[in-house]
């Protein structure tokens, strides 16, 4: 029996072809070392290599497959998931350049930065938890909306806040069907402002950013000048809960 | 000197690769919009919406467009109407629930449906029709009707009590060439009043309400 017929009945029971060959070519180098450092001909090294048929079913035995295939299985799907990872990410910042949810802070203000004489920081003050999110206050801005010189200014209030989205990370819906009922100390209801009311809410939220929680603004329009608080309801039936918050100017 | 390389055991290099795509597996499902099936995605949209558990449900699968379904939820002080398209889950499998939250007061409460559905008139043929649901009806209550006025007139229906709710299908008259035009004055709750009142089994009046 020539050399390479030793080897090829020898490993011919392991199915995984890349076993087979790694083992096929240790094999092989065992051959050269009888050649050449022990100087055996090929016929006395095949003879003490032994019965290739007893060593192809040793080999068969040790040299499971499917846990090859299930490597290759692996690799593949690895390789799938990075190539689609990759293009995935590649279409999502091309289509979105920039991020934009969190800008949701600057969203509802910007155009009360050119009058910043008219803007009043208030203390953050107010939480709520309910439904697994704790909305929470964290910035309040007073603002003179329109021309001071102008009888039709109006004091507009923004509300910035921070939702703790809770280990799911699912954003909370931030519009006129989730907050239900805005109020005043004054007795005034603030409605959505496609319904053409004198005073009016506009809400503006973030996505929910895992593990940092979602961003959220919401600007109470023609807010009367001594109103001294403001609430409103969020959530339904059993989870609605109340947020009040108190107009307080920051270091008066 | 150099540093030898650790060969991992083939088992391990497995586990890793399969760990490693799990993990990008969740990256993907993430750049995706986070997709989950129909009902598991109404579920995250009432979260997201901080509706409470519902206690009832009911279905209009008749005559939705595309042999979808209308599914209405409620429970103490929140409803909620959901609109499914097997079509849309055909082609996906999953699907983002078009949903509208809705506050219920105490007592019997009436939902307009902001999609109409088609069935049979009187002749027989398809047409337009708005829905309603009275939800939490009095618990003697077999049959009810409703009589809505909008801009298109006024019209009284009648429904049987179909488990938990009754479902009302109404239309306006055709006009002269024979058509029927329906617009938001149908569900929209700013644009219609109505009455609406429950019957026992024996016809007497049980409750009447209004909105």
């Amino acid at each position: 029996m020539s050399e390479q017929k030793w080897l090829n009945v020898a490993t011919s029971k392991i199915r995984f072809r890349p076993d087979r060959e790694a083992v096929w070519r240790e094999l092989e180098a065992h051959f050269e070392d009888l050649r050449e450092d022990v100087g055996l001909t090929e016929e006395a090294a095949v003879e003490k290599m032994g019965d290739p048929l007893d060593i192809a079913d040793e080999l068969g035995r040790l040299h499971r497959p499917w846990l090859g295939y299930l490597w290759r299985a692996s690799q593949v799907l690895l390789w799938a998931g990075v190539v689609l990872c990759v293009l995935l990410c590649a279409l999502h910042f091309y289509w979105r350049s920039t991020p934009p949810e969190w800008a949701v802070y600057d969203y509802l203000t910007w155009e009360y930065e050119a009058a910043a004489d008219g803007l009043h920081e208030l203390v953050p003050n107010g939480s709520v938890t309910t439904g697994g999110y704790t909305i929470r206050v964290d910035r309040a801005l007073m603002g003179l909306a329109g021309d001071p010189e102008r009888e039709s200014s109006q004091w507009n209030l923004v509300l910035y806040f921070h939702i703790n989205t809770g280990w799911r990370g699912e954003a909370l819906y931030w519009d006129s069907n989730v907050i239900g009922e805005v109020r005043d100390s004054a007795g005034n209801i603030y409605g959505p402002q496609y319904a053409d009311l004198e005073r009016y809410c506009r809400y503006g939220g973030s996505g929910s950013a895992w593990g940092l929680g979602q961003k959220a603004a919401l600007e109470l329009n023609n807010v009367p000048e001594d109103a001294e608080w403001i609430e409103f309801d969020i959530g339904f039936g059993s989870l609605q809960r109340t947020l009040h918050f108190d107009l307080r100017e920051a270091g008066v | 000197m150099k540093k030898k390389r650790t060969i991992w055991p083939r088992w391990a290099k497995t586990a890793r690769n399969f760990l490693l795509a799990g993990l990008l597996g969740l990256v993907i499902w993430n750049q995706l919009g986070k997709p989950l099936p129909y009902t598991a995605a109404l579920r995250r949209a009432e979260r997201q919406q901080l509706l409470p558990k519902m206690d009832h449900r009911a279905d209009i699968s008749r005559g939705y467009r595309g042999g979808g379904s209308i599914r209405i939820e409620w429970t103490e002080g929140a409803a909620v109407t959901a609109f499914y398209l097997p079509a849309d889950a055909r082609l996906t499998y999953f699907y983002d629930p078009f949903t509208i939250p809705r506050r219920l007061t105490e007592g019997p409460s009436l939902i307009s449906v902001p999609r109409f559905v088609v069935l049979q008139d009187k002749m027989g043929q398809p047409t337009s029709h708005a829905v309603y649901a009275a939800v939490f009806p009095p618990a003697d209550s077999v049959t009810a009707d409703l009589t809505l006025h909008n801009r298109a007139g006024t019209f009284t229906v009648s429904a049987q009590r179909e488990g938990d709710a009754f479902i009302f299908y109404a239309q306006p008259e055709p006009d002269e060439n024979g058509r029927r035009s329906m617009g938001s004055e149908w569900y929209s709750p700013e644009e219609f009043t109505y009455e609406l009142t429950f019957y026992s089994e024996t016809g007497e009046a049980v409750e009447e309400i209004s909105g």
